[in-house]
């Protein structure tokens, strides 16, 4: 593909910027009451657009690349846009302390956090921080939607039975309920699954509460970092980008601090296990569905594995066994030979010494 | 203070980059990485014994096995051409050979450790010893594969002359090991027997779960200050590469590495036996050089360094390195100072 689409892009967003500066112009004017109210984020949605289009010009190689530059940065964008807003209503009004101005940045984080923009709901607050500062549960339920083998939307289905914890759960009621009748064995199997799925939704929304709690950390010491740079005791940041890494520091800070906690760490282990229980099961049903059809189970896959492994074992075995064998009936072959070297040669000198002996009479 | 000008400035320039880095991405072609020549020696399964090509007219008489991770792709240890731990050894006049696991897949499900300590590093080990008519070869092993090389080094000593160990774990139970702490509440035997070979999104899920807001934000909101220089942003994404190419662990081998190291720690508990062989470190008598790093956030220093209290050997040098799990590959100290305190530590010790 010629750059030359690609340079057109270019003049286009040099062109889109200027559109935004005249638009971040509007908001200034709108601070002081002069002018209608403009798009929400218009540098972060600007950017969104224009990356749309140019998803479908960039190379197929390339896309994930360009996708996740542009889920960052799309992030970053909003960031610089809040910070901008704030300072440019500041800047509007009567001077801030420093105190009050690093007191707006700390607050601008946290609606950061909060921004529906981002998908961030009260329940999950770390949702807000899916692409610009890093994510875990975002990473999880990626590798949660690629590995498993049922709908996400039967999976949502589930989710809105989630209320209280599953003794609580009516729903859970329904499905301890015995099953009966001629299908009695793969209703229970289904309720199991629907059973373990349940637990899914507990487990991942005991991670969520932590990964909530680090945020708040987060912001709790990135509050503390701010107020040492107003009063003097910490050196200011001069970019936006800097802000942004004493965030991202500050979010080290907490994470690490909550990451060797029991609470942190049988949280994590509990979605791990519970996902493997929602898997295992899905495979019971799974395999019971092949075996319906005639076709080879994972089970009788795993046999045949199990089996060929275990022969190609023995077989190693026997080749070690036969070897080892070998150079010991080699090493006792020496052995014989040498015997028979030194036997031989001691006949010859006790020959050859009987010979040199003088003759007498 | 920040002004608003100075915001609308630097988020332009941002804009820019990224707008210009499309054109970078374009023309960055294949993302080739692993640079210097060898050739495939001994292939066993998946498995393949790389020699590599001298790069001194008479290399060493004592060839160096490099035994790398089960985890990730051993192509680390030569990622580009100046930055290659092999080609740096090679030019020490080191005669490197590397074992390629490989990718494991449905079928290598019930490799044990067994397989791969007693079975596959031997064979390597024992075609090399033939190839070059020696009793016993330098190994090098590295992070898992360190591990490993510590357990064959226990079973065999009579095959290794010197052992070579770079950010190995030995005490998985070191307090600010956070890998061994998520581990200990895993159940592996409900995840093996469900998944049989573990995936590697998985492991990287854990991996970027270590530094979330580095790995996962801020280190691609840093790549848009490189996207513009060609050269920078193919080294960025041959790293990316390395990063996520995660092969597939073999089930039960996976599961007894869990539990052996990561929960029993059984290396220097005890009890460690593979194949039904004591392992002891006390056993490995032989010289033993330990490379650590100071900033490892995945094998913390003190799970390296506890190797003196245990190994058996008289002859144990340790060796700090400033910087962290993947810089020891790859930063620009590392190709300065790892090859040559590797080659030198052998040289001295070849006679």
């Amino acid at each position: 593909m010629s750059d030359q689409p690609f340079k057109d892009w270019t003049s286009l967003w040099s062109d889109a910027q200027q559109q935004y500066w005249n638009t971040l112009q509007e908001l200034g004017k709108k601070a002081m009451g002069q002018t209608p109210p403009p798009a929400a984020n218009p540098w972060a949605e600007g950017f969104e657009a224009w990356s749309k289009l140019l998803q479908n010009a960039a190379p197929a190689d390339n896309r994930d690349w360009f996708l996740k530059l542009a889920e960052t940065n799309k992030a970053y964008l909003s960031m610089g846009e809040q910070f901008w807003k704030l300072m440019n209503a500041q800047s509007s009004g009567a001077p801030l302390s420093p105190e009050n101005w690093w007191a707006g940045i700390s607050e601008a984080f946290k609606n950061q956090a909060g921004s529906a923009f981002f998908g961030a709901t009260p329940k999950d607050p770390w949702a807000a921080f899916a692409s610009t500062f890093g994510l875990p549960s975002d990473q999880w339920q990626k590798l949660y939607a690629a590995s498993s083998s049922y709908p996400e939307e039967f999976q949502k289905f589930l989710q809105g039975f989630m209320t209280g914890s599953p003794s609580e759960n009516p729903y859970q009621k329904f499905l301890t309920m015995p099953a009966l009748g001629y299908s009695r064995e793969s209703q229970e199997q289904l309720q199991k699954l629907q059973q373990q799925w349940l637990k899914y939704g507990e487990a991942l929304q005991g991670y969520n509460q932590v990964l909530g709690k680090i945020t708040e950390k987060a912001f709790e010491i990135f509050g503390n970092k701010t107020r040492d740079i107003a009063t003097g005791s910490a050196p200011s940041p001069e970019s936006l980008r800097a802000i942004y890494n004493l965030w991202v520091d500050s979010g080290e800070e907490a994470y690490a601090e909550f990451a060797t906690t029991p609470e942190f760490t049988k949280a994590q282990a509990g979605l791990v296990n519970a996902l493997m229980a929602v898997k295992q099961q899905e495979q019971i049903l799974t395999d019971g569905f092949l075996g319906q059809f005639g076709l080879p189970t994972r089970r009788e896959l795993d046999t045949a594995h199990q089996r060929i492994h275990q022969l190609q074992r023995q077989v190693r075995s026997l080749q070690e066994a036969q070897a080892d064998s070998g150079i010991q009936l080699l090493r006792e072959e020496v052995a014989a030979l040498k015997r028979e070297i030194e036997g031989d040669k001691a006949k010859k000198k006790g020959a050859a010494s009987a010979a040199s002996e003088p003759k007498t009479l | 203070m920040l002004r608003p000008d100075q915001i609308f400035e630097e988020v332009s320039q941002f804009n820019r980059r990224i707008a210009n880095g499309m054109i970078t991405l374009s023309e960055v072609g294949e993302i080739e990485a692993g640079v210097s020549p060898y050739d495939v020696v001994y292939t066993e399964e998946k498995v393949r014994l790389l020699h590599y090509r001298p790069r001194v007219s008479s290399p060493g008489k004592v060839p160096l096995l490099i035994v790398y991770a089960l985890v990730n792709r051993p192509y680390m240890t030569d990622l580009q051409e100046d930055r290659s731990t092999i080609k740096g050894l090679l030019d020490e006049g080191v005669d490197v050979y590397l074992i390629d696991w490989g990718y494991p897949d449905a079928g290598d499900r019930f490799l044990e450790l067994d397989d791969y300590i007693n079975g596959y590093l031997k064979r390597c080990v024992d075609f090399i010893r033939t190839q070059h008519q020696l009793p016993q070869i330098d190994i090098l092993g590295i992070c898992q594969g360190g591990t490993f090389s510590l357990c064959f080094a226990s079973l065999y000593p009579e095959r290794v002359k010197n052992l070579v160990t770079m950010v190995t774990p030995v005490d998985f139970h070191t307090p600010d090991n956070v890998l061994s702490l998520w581990a200990r509440e895993l159940d592996v035997d409900l995840m093996v027997d469900t998944l049989g070979n573990v995936p590697g999104e998985l492991l990287n899920w854990s991996f970027l779960s270590l530094k979330p807001f580095r790995l996962t934000g801020q280190k691609y909101v840093d790549m848009a200050d490189i996207l513009e220089d060609p050269v920078k942003t193919k080294n960025f994404l041959r790293m990316e590469k390395w990063i996520f190419d995660s092969p597939s662990q073999a089930g039960e081998a996976y599961r007894q590495f869990i539990k052996w190291f990561f929960q029993e720690n059984r290396l220097i508990q005890g009890g460690l036996e593979i194949g039904g062989k004591k392992v002891e470190l006390s056993r490995i008598t032989m010289p033993v050089f330990n490379i650590y790093a100071t900033e490892d956030h995945l094998v913390p220093p003190d799970a390296s360094i506890a190797l003196e209290k245990y190994v058996g050997s008289k002859d144990y040098t340790p060796f700090a390195f400033k910087g962290g799990h993947i810089g020891i590959y790859v930063s620009g100290r590392a190709q300065k100072e790892i090859p040559t305190a590797v080659a030198k530590w052998l040289k001295d010790r070849s006679h």
